[in-house]
């Protein structure tokens, strides 16, 4: 950056960083709740429900820790070292339940289960009622899985064939590569892939609170409603945040780890099964996707089908509308936002901008439950502050102008789902020499003209890329939303999550199908990155699309 | 004309540039030289304004861009720039790339403009095609046309042939070369192969550790080097010991030598004698004798490592018609033309 406007550049700088703030002031707030002395009702909770609430989400983490793994970790080695009937379809097709969020995989297997339910009259078994922990983690693992199953199938591909040739020379049987070799090298995947499904699994709201099973994230907010207590809930919500630090901290050394591991030498040949080994196999691996998604899919389907002319009702029509716009301003916000601050940090990377961009991607660890508490006391201080100071003015107050409007669930979203920008047009500018810079500067444009004419057109993928994802993920989002969201105002997961609450499952079953369909163009685009990158067009436009998807495995849902 | 003044650069309190000073008339090609981390690509984006001098000043053609409180945006200085790495624009074609510094001009003459660089650089009806259409030496012609469209002033390039094969780089260089001096275009090289800064300029520059240590012309470069880093490292010769034996004398295993000294050396002062492959000569009534330890084929002519009977190993450079084997002895003479000599360095 050019001394002459350095004045300019610093002041440009800390306008970043305070936006930056600005934007973490939830998180800032929730974790800062705990300088204002522990909550008058923190010893009662102690002593009361917060061992259960403890109890329950370390079960339910070790649960779906343990069921994503074999299921990840299995089908990962068995797509990247077997070849059997199906695999290029299954190679894709095991990501698919990615696409259903927990909460309406749980109503619909509830559904599916129930006495008068289609499984049930189908088949003359007792069927076990999943309301319950272990239920719980049967339906995260079911569409979870798929993260440790990305992560770890990556590592797999990627290893080398020389690590299992050697172990071959020093007589080691396949089980015996897969523990001694295989699975070692590939741990620092599996561990990042792990990372992001406990803190899926912890930031949870939808499933445990429709399946009643009391967690961290549910006691927030039974302590803030019902309770009343907004202080004890936010400090609740500061212990789950330090849950998801460390959980991103283990996230992010793995992934430096990973890096390392990378091999150079090309990848081992796969296998090929027999005929009947290999159906058995497919066949196995086949069931995550249908009890993940296929089956769900099929109810949901089955329930809204009767129901189609509630498509053109006016209340789906608000409610579309609703989740459209949410979704629509968020996912141009949170773009805009992320272009900013990674473009200036590409322009000047000096501390405060660093800084800025690294505050922006700290989001998807925050649970939208811990995120509702932070922007509720943000926004309700900020319409204080506001009302306070027109009515000292003389002037009329406009009310509850933030908290109390879209506004609100905008915000929450654009802060929780801001990584998402940050880390796809990051990896998008780095894959552009820094050299493309220079030649148009030297060429006469200045920033501005830099960004329109170089820079955007460069980015165009990974621009679509993250809107799109941003997109989708602020669909589905339930807490915030079930929060934030103005009075006699829906969206539809929460007009879903209320119908199944209520037991209308089958009424719930629209809204939802529309949520799980949107869900599935995200997972279309992971499936591209599976492919081997090299062929095709080439140029940074292709190169910042892989790395895009590269990165957005880590993207919050 | 391109002048710097007193240039120096640290980053982080780390110098990185240290009172460089260097003048390049118009038309003239300049080369920067020396090893990595010399500071040699810093003094190119300083120059370019893509850095900022922590002292002194930088001027073309009389106007101060850089220092003296005056800052010129990299965007205004009019100083064209080719990359290591070629940084063609991916999105856009052949034309578009060229055309991208013209955009305040009117279409028309843009147009012409870029038909005439496509001409200049032998890559006619092109303009259509994508950078990663073109081979490596296509791609870099096009970086030079897209940095020289706008009429710069002076035109930097930083490394700009390493990317390509040996064989193309001499050709591309010397088309360059051929470019640059039709159009009269004052430039400024960056690179870490002598032969091409001896085969590009007209003026070459030898960096060390932020240092310019010498700004001369190739020949004098060679063959009076200023400075020992300079000696050593241009033109594989070696620095043989010796000692002052009187005035404009050098004692040496070679014998005694007559030739210009430094100043404030006296007899018995140690010193280094600069000896390069050209200046030994195998004849067989030469007056020393030597033993060939090694020869290298490099086609017209043979590398010779030759050892001296008190161990000192020296390069010698033959017509390879003269086939000496390996192990066996040889005399030689010197043929210098003239003496250069350091105090000898402790280090």
């Amino acid at each position: 950056m050019p001394p002459g406007s350095s004045r300019r550049a610093r002041a440009r700088s800390w306008l970043l960083l305070s936006l930056a703030l600005a934007l973490a002031a939830p998180v800032l707030v929730v974790a800062g709740s705990w300088l204002a002395g522990a909550s008058p009702n923190w010893a009662h909770l102690r002593a009361t429900v917060l061992p259960d609430y403890a109890r329950l989400s370390l079960l339910l983490a070790a649960g779906t820790g343990l069921g994503t793994l074999v299921i990840g970790v299995g089908a990962a080695w068995a797509v990247a070292r077997l070849r059997f009937p199906g695999h290029g379809v299954l190679e894709w097709a095991l990501l698919l339940p990615l696409a259903c969020p927990a909460y309406l995989i749980a109503y619909t297997w509830t559904g599916l289960l129930a006495s008068e339910g289609a499984l049930q009259r189908a088949l003359s078994l007792p069927l076990p009622d999943i309301r319950g922990p272990t239920g719980a983690v049967a339906m995260f693992t079911l569409v979870l899985y798929p993260y440790v199953y990305l992560m770890a199938r990556a590592a797999f591909v990627g290893q080398a064939a020389l690590a299992q040739e050697v172990a071959r020379t020093l007589g080691a049987g396949p089980c015996r590569r897969f523990f001694r070799v295989a699975l070692p090298l590939a741990r620092p995947a599996i561990v990042a892939g792990l990372a992001l499904v406990l803190m899926e699994t912890l930031a949870d709201y939808g499933t445990v609170a429709y399946f009643g099973v009391p967690t961290l994230s549910t006691g927030i907010y039974r302590t803030w409603f019902g309770l009343g207590d907004r202080l004890a809930a936010a400090q609740l919500a500061g212990v789950l945040l330090l849950a998801m630090v460390a959980l991103l901290w283990v996230e992010r050394r793995a992934r430096q780890q990973r890096r390392i591991a990378g091999a150079e030498s090309p990848p081992a040949p796969p296998r090929v099964l027999s005929r009947g080994r290999g159906l058995l196999l497919a066949t196995l691996l086949w069931l995550p996707v249908v009890f993940g998604f296929l089956l769900p899919v099929i109810q949901l389907a089955a329930w809204s089908l009767p129901r189609w002319r509630g498509l053109l009702a006016p209340e789906f029509l608000r409610l579309l509308g609703t989740s459209l716009l949410i979704a629509a301003c968020t996912a141009a916000a949170a773009t805009a936002l992320g272009l900013l601050l990674v473009w200036a940090r590409r322009l000047h990377a000096d501390r405060p901008r660093r800084l800025a961009a690294r505050l922006a991607g700290f989001g998807y660890a925050v649970p939208g439950t811990v995120l509702a508490v932070g922007v509720v006391i943000v926004l309700a201080g900020l319409d204080r502050g506001l009302n306070g100071a027109l009515a000292a003015v003389g002037l009329p107050r406009p009310g509850l102008l933030f908290s109390g409007t879209l506004f609100a669930v905008i915000f929450a979203c654009t802060v929780r789902f801001l990584t998402i920008p940050v880390q796809g047009l990051d990896a998008g500018l780095q894959a552009l020499s820094p050299n493309l810079d220079s030649a148009a500067r030297s060429l006469g444009r200045r920033p501005p003209g830099l960004l329109r004419h170089v820079h955007l057109p460069l980015l165009r993928v990974p621009l679509a890329t993250s809107a799109l994802l941003v997109f989708v993920d602020t669909l589905k989002e339930l807490p915030a939303a079930l929060v934030l969201r103005p009075f006699n105002t829906n969206t539809l997961a929460v007009r879903a999550f209320e119908l199944a609450s209520d037991e209308r499952l089958a009424d719930a079953a629209l809204p939802a199908l529309a949520i799980l369909l949107a869900g599935v163009a995200p997972v279309l685009l992971l499936t591209r990155s599976m492919r081997p990158a090299g062929h095709g067009a080439p140029g940074g436009a292709r190169l910042s699309m892989e790395s895009h998807a590269e990165e957005s495995h880590a993207d919050p849902r | 004309m391109l002048t710097l003044d007193d240039l120096s650069l640290s980053f982080h309190h780390q110098p990185v540039l240290e009172a460089v000073s260097l003048t390049l008339e118009e038309g003239h090609i300049g080369c920067l030289i020396g090893p990595s981390g010399c500071g040699k690509t810093s003094l190119l984006r300083l120059i370019a304004g893509f850095l900022s001098p922590s002292r002194g000043r930088v001027a073309l053609h009389g106007d101060t861009v850089a220092g003296d409180g005056h800052w010129v945006a990299p965007e205004a200085r009019r100083v064209g720039m080719v990359f290591q790495d070629i940084a063609l624009f991916p999105h856009l074609d052949v034309a578009a790339n060229i055309a991208f510094g013209l955009h305040q001009w009117p279409a028309a003459q843009r147009q012409r403009r870029v038909r005439e660089l496509l001409a200049l650089v032998g890559l006619p009806g092109l303009g259509r095609r994508y950078p990663h259409q073109l081979s490596g030496g296509q791609q870099q012609r096009i970086a030079l046309a897209r940095a020289l469209a706008p009429r710069p002033r002076l035109l930097l390039l930083d490394e700009p042939f390493s990317a390509l094969d040996a064989e193309l780089r001499e050709q591309i260089s010397r088309d360059v070369r051929h470019i640059l001096r039709r159009e009269g275009i004052t430039a400024l090289f960056v690179t870490h192969d002598q032969n091409e800064a001896f085969a590009l300029a007209d003026l070459v520059g030898v960096m060390h550790d932020g240092h310019l240590l010498q700004w001369d012309t190739p020949y004098r470069v060679y063959h009076r080097p200023e400075h020992r880093f300079v000696a050593d490292f241009i033109g594989g010769g070696v620095l043989i010991p010796g000692r002052v034996s009187g005035p404009r004398r050098v004692e040496t295993a070679l014998g005694d030598l007559g030739g210009e000294l430094p100043d404030g050396t006296s007899p018995g002062d140690a010193v280094e004698v600069l000896l390069r492959p050209d200046d030994l000569v195998i004849d067989d009534a030469g007056p020393r004798r030597a033993r060939v330890v090694e020869r290298v084929f490099r086609g017209a002519r043979m590398l010779y490592t030759l050892e001296l009977d008190n161990g000192q190993r020296l390069p010698c450079l033959a017509p390879s018609h003269h086939a000496h084997e390996e192990g066996t002895g040889v005399t030689v003479r010197l043929d210098l033309e003239h003496l250069v000599v350091f105090t000898a360095d402790r280090g």
